[in-house]
């Protein structure tokens, strides 16, 4: 009896001491801004005494579901995680975010846009805006810029590039942009005859490329399609504001326009500083993805600290950030959350030039739906 | 007051208790069936609803896997959109997994199916393309490659089917289980509801049932006759109160029983009384009778003796004057002894007149002597003629307050009682005496030597006898008994130490009389019986101045012996006399002669009496009234010569000697009477 009163406090101060975790399950460049974040955070005391620990489980950016399953499974699993950062696309996230829900622990998606997960559950809560907003703002672009072309379009065949298409498709025909080429494509591999597929893309003689996915596979097509339609203009979406964007060393996406979440660029004080820790660190520019996963890290810790470091406390906070509380003011800018974990769209313009993307049509945010 | 829950209280709480467990387990199972229903209605919609999904993603698929084929083998813009419809209708129904419930593995299994199926439309619509083109090689690559991922898809779908096969007959399991846990818990809770029921009767049968049999157990023992049957304590207030209000009841009753009983103890009392009442006045009746008689009798016994005892006297008189001693020897051992016994017998008969007179029902102060000693006169000749002795040592001053005729009674009843025990059991005296006890009381004492009380208890007991049948009455005693307690004071019985028994009165001492003096004959005696006291005086007064041949004297009597033997008396006294047969005669005489004296029996037939001449005489001849003398026998009270004005000393009782008759009629003729002390 005497030895358990005098364990009790014992393990009670060993409890106190054990360290907190987030897990992270993004690209390998945005690993690292997780660590950034979870260093200042512990440099500034940690999460109420006690340390944050990152459990991360790099996805290399799969789309597929077997190891966002796997790595959900594992990080709802170990109680010391009160919360994810990831994943880092819309189909990992999907599957992964059916099992955070079920188990109740917080997700933060950083660039997953496809509008199903706005469905996914109270738990699930992520900074790129649903789709169908960004398929707005694709079709404005067109036809600001190109009015009614004749577009050719590819798209990832998976939950990001469905969804966008379908929207995007049905607001092209509303405006009558004549659509020539449609076609699928996959993210897990690449084309297999990039030159037949340019000559076929060439044959409808498009006067817009419009690609909704990654850059992977855009950088095989396009030195391809611009050898038969040299000044096709490009227009894509998201998908490829990725670290490969920025290693864009063979300028081979030299003025690709692409829709843009964050400017890691954007002469803001935090964001600055964040770029000069983070160049270093990874070896590259800070990218999109990476600053959000910082934001988001920084976000959680800063709703630990206050609410401390529990699940259901967590999603509380969160819940409230931008309605009952005041909105989270990250890196990347003013971070708000609809009642559905949405956060306000906002989207701007990029180009990718051989300096680099730069931002050449900053948006105004745009209401929720 | 209130000791616990009320009954009331006890059936509405364990009523309410019941209902409202018997209405949560109703309620909870409905709850519990409700929620296995809605949870097996949701499962089956679920169920179907994937199954509906499933085979709608098959058939889009399929259908997909068919259009992609004829697109192939011709070409056409609605075949392709056909293809482009059926997939994005299997994807749509594919992303309703997303918000379904089901294990890991499912959901890896439909995201493959996903992941699959989206790399078939990549390939179909990289083939249609090649196809389009013509380019029949690379086209035929694509197909190959649609087959491979069919047949994964496929696989994959099957995989699906099987899991949700397995997670299906899992959920059926848990169902059932789940049932199997309803059905125990309702079995359970069932018996558990059985269970309190039978607690509920077992503490109604404690609490209601026992109480109740214990009131009408109590209520038979107290309707049979136990009045002390009472009912315990109760726990609730209504029991209690019905408990309190019986035993209340049972004492009120149990005392009014005591009462009754007591009441019917006092009235058997006073039946006893009344009957013992009945019995005294029957006995008292009986010796009024017996008194009468005797008066009657003495009456017609004392003109007998009265004439024997005069002539008697006459012959011992004629015979003392003879010259033959022999002659004379005979008058000394016949007559004298006749005239001895003549006169007893009239000492006897004034005793039976003095004990038969009527009682004065009043308590006065009776000189204790004369009482017992009238008494002993009575059976003085009885103790004789048994050989037994009768000792009587009684102080002459001391008095008593009594009935007279009752104490007389009383000791007659003693002192026959006791010869009786003597002449039966042996015994030889029995002393009367009597003292003065701590001044307030007297004392008197019977002690004889015979055979002593049987039960000295019960010697007063009415109508108890130890004597032979038809020997007693077994009243004398409890007579004396009752007398002595109405006067006042008590009377016990034993037996003495010595042998024989003792029988003690104790009487409150009374007054003596002013004149602290033994009182004279006249005044303890009756006024029948002055005569004898005067005839005791006479013979000490002298005759001074009486001539007899100044003197006649008129003796009326219907008695021709009695009127002879007076005539003879007063003639031999030198007294002239005329007599007559009855008070009409006499009154013609005394119309036609005067007469110095009359000496009249006051009984006598005819219209008129004695009395009835002594008033004639008063009213006719005054001055003759002072010298009348009338002679009586008669015992009872309406004789009373007191009653017509006649003064005691005027009567001269019979029988009597001549020496007491001639000396009375010479008192008379000299008007001497008025100097006879009273």
């Amino acid at each position: 009896m005497a030895l358990a009163a005098w364990m009790g406090p014992m393990a009670a101060g060993c409890r106190s001491r054990e360290p907190v975790r987030i897990g992270i399950v993004v690209t390998d460049e945005a690993v690292v801004a997780a660590q950034l974040a979870a260093s200042r955070i512990n440099a500034t005391g940690g999460i109420q005494g006690r340390r944050l620990e990152l459990r991360v489980i790099a996805d290399g950016g799969s789309t597929r579901a077997s190891p966002a399953l796997a790595a959900a499974d594992a990080l709802s699993s170990d109680p010391t995680v009160f919360a994810v950062v990831g994943h880092s696309n819309s189909s990992a996230s999907l599957a992964a975010a059916q099992i955070y829900n079920e188990r109740h622990v917080v997700q933060i998606a950083t660039t997953s846009s496809a509008p199903l997960l706005s469905k996914a559950g109270p738990y699930t809560f992520r900074f790129a805006p649903s789709d169908i907003h960004q398929a707005r703002f694709l079709a404005e672009q067109v036809l600001a810029a190109h009015g009614t072309p004749r577009t050719a379009m590819f798209f990832v065949n998976d939950d990001y590039g469905i969804a966008l298409h379908a929207e995007f498709r049905t607001r092209l025909g509303r405006a009558g942009v004549p659509v020539v080429y449609d076609a699928p494509y996959s993210h897990e591999e690449l084309l297999p005859d990039p030159a037949a597929t340019a000559l076929r893309v060439a044959e409808t003689h498009p006067e817009l490329l419009v690609w909704i996915g990654r850059a992977l596979q855009l950088r095989q097509l396009l030195p391809e399609l611009r050898r038969l339609e040299p000044g096709l203009p490009v227009l894509a979406s998201d998908g490829i504001d990725e670290a490969i964007t920025d290693r864009n060393s063979a300028g081979l996406l030299n003025g690709v326009r692409y829709v843009r979440l964050v400017d890691p660029d954007a002469a803001r004080a935090a964001l600055g500083e964040l770029r000069q820790r983070f160049l270093p660190a990874a070896g590259l520019p800070l990218t999109a993805e990476a600053a959000l996963t910082y934001d988001g890290v920084m976000l959680l810790a800063t709703a630990a600290r206050a609410a401390g470091p529990e699940r259901e406390a967590i999603r509380a906070y969160l819940a409230d950030v931008g309605t009952r509380r005041p909105s989270y003011e990250g890196v990347t800018g003013t971070i708000a959350f609809a009642e559905n974990g949405d956060p306000r769209p906002s989207y701007m313009l990029a180009e990718i030039t051989a300096a680099g993307p730069r931002t050449v049509a900053p948006s105004a945010p745009e209401e929720s739906p | 007051m209130n000791r616990g829950r009320s009954l009331r209280q006890l059936l509405l709480l364990g009523t309410l208790a019941f209902a409202l467990a018997a209405s949560l387990v109703l309620v909870g199972t409905l709850v519990l069936f409700g929620s296995m229903m809605r949870h097996l209605e949701s499962d089956a919609n679920l169920h179907l609803a994937e199954q509906r999904a499933a085979d709608e993603i098959a058939t889009s698929v399929y259908g997909q896997i068919l259009a992609a084929y004829k697109q192939l083998g011709e070409p056409s813009a609605p075949n392709r959109e056909r293809f482009e419809a059926l997939g994005q209708k299997a994807y749509a129904r594919l992303r309703e997994y997303l918000f379904q419930s089901m294990p890991i593995a499912a959901r890896l299994e439909v995201e493959t199916i996903k992941e699959q199926h989206q790399a078939l439309e990549v390939v179909a619509h990289q083939a249609f393309d090649l196809i389009a083109r013509g380019e029949s090689a690379a086209a035929s690559a694509r197909v190959a490659e649609m087959h491979r991922l069919t047949e994964r898809l496929q696989a994959a779908m099957a995989r699906f089917v099987l899991l949700r096969e397995r997670e299906l007959q899992q959920q059926r399991a848990a169902q059932v289980a789940r049932f199997e846990r309803l059905l125990l818990g309702l079995t359970g809770v069932g018996a558990g509801l059985i269970g309190l029921a039978l607690l509920f009767v077992r503490l109604m049968q404690r609490r209601v049932v026992e109480p109740l049999g214990q009131l009408a157990a109590a209520a038979v023992r107290f309707g049979s006759g136990d009045l002390a049957a009472r009912i315990p304590a109760q726990r609730h207030s209504e029991l209690e109160a019905v408990a309190r209000r019986f035993n209340e009841m049972a004492d009120s009753l149990q005392e009014g029983r005591v009462r009754i009983e007591r009441q019917n103890l006092e009235l058997s009392e006073s039946l006893r009384s009344l009957e013992r009442a009945q019995q005294d006045l029957v006995q008292q009746e009986k010796l009024g009778a017996i008194g009468f008689m005797l008066a009657g009798l003495a009456h017609e016994l004392n003109n007998p003796l009265a004439g024997i005892l005069g002539n008697a006297e006459c012959i011992a008189e004629e015979l003392e004057l003879h010259s033959d001693p022999s002659i004379r020897r005979v008058r000394q051992e016949l007559v004298l002894p006749l005239i001895r016994e003549t006169g007893r017998a009239g000492d006897l008969v004034r005793n039976l007149l003095q004990f038969s007179r009527p009682s004065s029902s009043e308590l006065v102060s009776v000189n204790l002597k004369f009482a017992v000693e009238v008494a002993a006169g009575l059976r003085a000749y009885a103790f004789t003629r048994a050989g037994k002795e009768l000792a009587v040592g009684i102080p002459a001053t001391l008095c008593v307050v009594a009935e007279p005729q009752r104490l007389e009674h009383a000791v007659l009843n003693i002192m026959s009682n006791a010869l009786e025990a003597m002449s039966a059991g042996g015994g030889t005296r029995l002393a009367v005496v009597a003292e003065a006890s701590g001044g307030d009381w007297i004392t008197l004492t019977f002690e004889d030597d015979g055979p002593g009380f049987v039960e000295p208890a019960r010697v007063f007991d009415a109508f108890y006898t130890t004597k032979m049948v038809g020997s007693g009455t077994g009243l004398g005693l409890s007579l004396a008994e009752r007398f002595v307690t109405e006067a006042g004071g008590t009377i016990s019985a034993e037996n003495r130490p010595t042998g024989g028994a003792r029988l003690t009165i104790r009487l409150r001492a009374a007054v003596a009389p002013p004149a602290a003096r033994e009182p004279s004959e006249p005044e303890r005696r009756s006024r029948v019986e002055v005569d004898l006291a005067i005839a005791a005086l006479l013979p000490a007064r002298p005759q001074a101045g009486l001539t007899a041949e100044a003197r006649r004297v008129l003796i009326v009597d219907d008695e021709p012996a009695l009127r002879d033997i007076q005539r003879r008396f007063l003639a031999k006294a030198g007294i002239a006399v005329l007599v007559a047969q009855d008070a009409a005669e006499a009154v013609a005489i005394l119309q036609r002669e005067p007469c110095d004296a009359v000496v009249t029996d006051i009984r006598m037939p005819g219209e008129m009496d004695g009395l009835g001449l002594y008033a004639w005489i008063e009213q006719h001849l005054p001055h003759l009234a002072p010298r009348c003398l009338l002679v009586t026998g008669e015992m009872a009270a309406s004789s009373d010569p007191a009653e017509f004005g006649v003064p005691p000393e005027r009567v001269l009782a019979k029988p009597f000697t001549r020496e007491i008759y001639v000396a009375r009629v010479l008192a008379v003729l000299e008007e001497a009477c008025s100097s006879i002390p009273r």
